[in-house]
């Protein structure tokens, strides 16, 4: 079953598969779960307008994203386009530095933004009387941004610091940064999203300007509202703020490097300051997220290592207590995906030993019976974590420019459920043995550069 | 891009386990993230402007939903508050008494208790467990804070039932089985490792231990490695008997569900926990953390020497008055212009105007029996001088000159937005009336924190910042790599004692291991 021919979820058909979940245990009323029933408009400039009425609270969420992200940072530029999300804050034609916090968190909203891979949004949530306010503001964005070598010089410090934080001092940052390097060999998502000190040194105000040209074009993004909105005037203000604005000329620049299958396993070692603990990385290769497997393979993943009760966790954590923590993950790059597992050593523990034991519980999940009620456990973790995602404005506005980025359609946020409950012991199986067994695999060794070192206190 | 979960908590109450983060922050990317620029920099357009942004309509208010509380027979404390057509529902179930009940050199017992009780019980063993919690779709999450300890659950609302047994059943009947036990020790010794090698995790427990010294909030609350080694399972029984009892129990219900079935389903899984004959002990007078207060009015600039350190961690800190104070709101206005969201003062200096940090604020730590402010930010080794100096420059500020009128009210507006978009989700419901409850203050403050924070005045925060946040009782401890920065702070005009971080023990006043000649 694929999510792209799939419709949307109908509250009847989910009622019943949770009723089917709820085993017979214990008689328990079945959960409706609405569909988000998202409304769906393309302007003659190409926007896509996607908008969820809600009046549950009077507040509204504005999100712009944008197909543009770390896979599309020019040559010799990693970091870049995270680092012109930042510049969106400052000033363009018609505002000033930051006036975008001036329009959300002074009047009680909030904002922010983040990059990707494929990537680039920009997060509003405001009181919903402010939200032509922020139409405006994000068309004026979009079209009239004057980026000036004051705030290009300062913020570059920022995102330099970013780097810093979020690789040079959590204990495992380098880890993350090596395995992005090491699990791709053509692909541009072998960049991290932060890039480097140095790239970020190279950039330049006329960067800048060619990136947004290039990429911040009606044609490349959706605007998602959801939230205390009137559709009708809705509509009047998209027109107007967004409507007058041009339809783009040309195409847009896109990456079309094509990651090669993998030819053989492969191990890398990596040695890093202030490890206080090894770690083992594991990545493999995997569909792109609108891919009929990918239900599956998220089940696989939840049963691996979502909570307590999952298998690598009773194994490596709870009985042979090798692992301090266990982690798999589905990875959506929209180009191709990728699981990638990750592993911190107990202390004293060889890493030998721990990589064994994760292998043969893979194995395990692959080839040997599942109980139903652990399939049910791993659905109903799933559903109730998306339930938990769903729960605000901006969570429902974040499910549906997902769902946008990945299948092209805000339906999908509804298929997406239906596909994941539909998922089946053998299902599990089956990709288990194609996309991992019978997948190559990149192994990271993750050690201290200097064992005996100071560092940690005792 | 998948956005696995990461695990949100203020620094103030981190666990120590090394959270699933390892994969998180790859996927996420990277993001502007906000901690907090100026309101009046830039609240005018500029003066070539041709267009100016349409006027906001009309507002809509705001409707904060009001608990129901009932007792049941044997002094537990059942809150419950429905959200009508709520797919999920979160139940807390909190002991009133968490990491401040340490006794002095067990730091980490309270918390090592509550997060035993999830690992067996008389009936179930710990893998059992984690299965019937995930089964119901949640996992069962258990913690100590200072003033409480606390284990709940996130269900859909057909599993409520079946979640409430389950934490009948850990609060009531812990096994603290001595395999158990020994699991939990060597896992929170490993997360000790980590989290003592993380500058952003070790400098608020420096500060505190300056701070509130060997009163109970100075001890870290996860344990030092030393006194974990120590706790035994007879400890975690001890406590247990002493505090986890029906009339030192309120169970927090939030979301899908009604006041009676919620009042009902308490009484059917609580209702025969018998009370004990003897009375609920009390916590000695917390003198001890007025006296600690008063010693920590002497300055003192430590810095933590970790070589290694890819970026120094900067952090004032000062004492705060205890929840209870009459000018708490006060003091809540003055963090939120120093330093909270994205455009507070701190923010504005450090990151938006000089690009010396991803992020700088305040966080404002105020418990039932004393409180501490903690202004903080990560740097480069090299500006920790600078950014130590800027903070203490900010600091000085909020007491010398009044906060702008439009900067008081951007804010309070900022705080009162993420307030309110907290009361959004069961657990944000949950989580804030756990802490007004933990706090010793009623449920229905929820619905009376607008009109407070909007009562208060420029004057009324610069006189908070005159009597709370002097200079001479501003503690400094930068961690990070000492010879890049201790200079600097030198001449910046701090007297720097340095530690090496190998030299490091928490769970002393004096913080260091060997103690030499040092001790206070």
């Amino acid at each position: 079953m694929s999510m792209n021919t799939m419709r949307r979820l109908s509250s009847v058909l989910a009622a019943a598969v949770l009723a089917a979940l709820a085993g017979a245990a214990r008689a328990e009323p079945a959960l409706n779960i609405p569909p988000l029933d998202v409304r769906e408009r393309v302007l003659a400039n190409g926007l896509t307008v996607l908008s969820l009425e809600d009046h549950a609270s009077p507040t509204t969420a504005i999100q712009v994203w944008y197909r543009v992200g770390a896979k599309d940072d020019p040559q010799g530029r990693s970091g870049f386009a995270h680092l012109f999300e930042h510049l969106m804050f400052k000033r363009t034609k018609n505002l000033v530095d930051e006036q975008f916090d001036r329009m959300t968190e002074d009047v009680g909203g909030a904002n922010n933004a983040s990059t990707g891979d494929d990537v680039t949004n920009y997060l509003n949530v405001v009181p919903s009387n402010h939200l032509e306010r922020l139409l405006w503001a994000e068309a004026e964005r979009l079209s009239n941004l004057t980026v000036d070598e004051g705030n290009f010089k300062s913020e570059r410090a920022v995102v330099q610091e970013e780097f810093r934080t979020s690789v040079l001092t959590p204990p495992y940052g380098r880890f993350e940064y090596a395995m992005q390097q090491n699990s791709w060999a053509v692909h541009p998502y072998q960049r991290s999203t932060i890039g480097s000190i140095e790239d970020l040194d190279a950039a330049t105000l006329d960067d800048v300007r060619a990136f947004h040209r290039d990429y911040y074009r009606t044609d490349n993004a959706a605007l998602v509202v959801t939230g205390d909105f009137d559709p009708q005037q809705l509509d009047a203000w998209v027109d107007h703020y967004f409507g007058k604005l041009p339809k783009p000329a040309g195409t847009i620049k896109r990456v079309t490097a094509v990651e090669p299958e993998r030819m053989a396993d492969r191990r890398v070692t990596v040695r890093a300051p202030n490890v206080p603990l090894p770690a083992l990385g594991f990545s493999w290769l995997a569909p792109p997220p609108n891919d009929a497997d990918v239900p599956a393979l998220k089940l696989a993943a939840s049963l691996l290592s979502d909570g307590e009760s999952s298998r690598l966790h009773q194994a490596l954590v709870y009985r042979l207590q090798v692992a301090q923590q266990v982690d798999v993950t589905y990875l959506d790059n929209v180009d191709r995906g990728l699981v990638m597992a990750s592993v911190v050593a107990a202390s004293g523990q060889p890493l030998a030993k721990i990589e064994t034991a994760f292998l043969n519980e893979i194995d395990r999940l692959a080839n040997r019976p599942i109980p139903a009620a652990e399939l049910d456990k791993a659905r109903t973790v799933l559903l109730t974590r998306l339930l938990t995602q769903r729960e605000t404005v901006e969570g429902r506005a974040y499910a549906i420019g997902e769902a946008w980025l990945q299948a092209g359609s805000a339906k999908a946020a509804n298929t997406s459920l239906t596909a994941l409950l539909a998922v089946t012991a053998a299902d599990v199986q089956r990709v288990l043995k194609q996309q991992i067994l019978g997948h190559r695999r990149l192994t990271l060794e993750y050690l201290d550069e200097a064992p005996a070192s100071t560092g940690a206190a005792k | 891009m998948t956005r696995p979960d990461l695990t949100r908590v203020d620094a103030a109450t981190r666990p120590l386990a090394v959270t699933a983060i390892v994969l998180a922050a790859l996927a996420l990317g990277a993001c502007r993230q906000k901690t907090a620029p100026n309101a009046e920099a830039a609240t005018a357009a500029p003066a070539t402007a041709l267009e100016q942004p349409p006027a906001p309509g009309p507002a809509r208010e705001a409707v904060i939903p009001s608990a129901i509380e009932q007792r049941l027979a044997n002094g537990l404390r059942v809150i419950v508050l429905p959200r009508a057509g709520a797919a999920l529902v979160d139940a807390e179930l909190l002991v009133l008494s968490g990491g401040e009940v340490d006794p002095p050199d067990r730091a980490g017992l309270a918390d090592f208790t509550a997060s035993l009780l999830t690992q067996g019980t008389t009936t179930q063993s710990a893998p059992q467990l984690a299965q019937a919690a995930e089964a119901l779709g949640g996992s069962l999450k258990a913690q100590a804070g200072w003033n409480a300890s606390r284990v709940g659950i996130t269900v859909t609302t057909p599993k409520l039932a079946a979640a409430l047994d389950l934490l009948g059943d850990v609060v009531r009947r812990p096994a603290f089985a001595k395999a158990e036990v020994e699991r939990y020790r060597a896992q929170t010794l490993d997360a000790l490792r980590v989290s003592l090698s993380d500058p952003a995790d070790l400098t608020p427990l420096v500060a505190a231990r300056l701070i509130h010294g060997d009163a109970p909030y100075g001890h870290p609350r996860s344990g030092t490695p030393v006194s974990v080694a120590k706790i035994a399972a007879g400890d975690l029984r001890a406590l247990h008997s002493r505090h986890y009892r029906p009339d030192n129990v309120v169970l927090i219900l939030t979301g899908g569900l009604d006041a009676d079935t919620g009042f009902a389903l308490a009484g059917q899984v609580f209702g025969d926990w018998p009370t004990p004959k003897d009375p609920l002990p009390t916590l000695a007078a917390p003198e001890s953390a007025a006296d600690a207060a008063a010693t920590a009015k002497t300055a003192r600039v430590v810095v933590i020497d970790l070589p290694d350190a890819g970026q120094a961690s900067v952090m004032a800190a000062l004492p705060l008055p205890p929840r209870s104070a009459a000018d708490y709101y006060a003091g809540l206005v003055t963090r939120n212009v120093l330093g909270g969201g994205y455009s507070s003062r701190l923010n504005s200096e450090i990151r938006i105007k000089r690009g010396l940090s991803y992020g700088a604020g305040a966080q404002f730590d105020v418990q039932r029996d004393a409180g501490a402010l903690y202004a903080s930010a990560l740097t480069k080794n090299p500006s920790a001088a600078e950014v130590a100096s800027l903070i203490r420059g900010e600091l000085q500020r909020l007491a010398t000159e009044p906060v702008g009128d439009a900067e008081l009210a951007a804010r309070k507006a900022s705080y009162l937005g993420g307030y309110a978009r907290g009361l959004e989700t069961a657990s944000g419901l949950a989580g804030l009336i756990a802490r007004n409850v933990a706090l010793g203050v009623a449920p229905d403050e929820i619905g009376k924190v607008i009109g407070h924070v909007n009562a208060i005045t420029a004057a009324q925060v610069q006189a908070y910042a005159e009597s709370h946040l002097k200079l001479d009782a501003m503690t400094l401890v930068v961690v990070g790599d000492a010879k890049q920065f201790v200079d600097g702070l030198k001449q910046a005009g701090f007297e720097p004692t340095v530690i090496a971080a190998d030299d490091l023990d928490l769970g002393r006043v004096d913080l260091k291991r060997a103690a030499p000649s040092a001790k206070r």
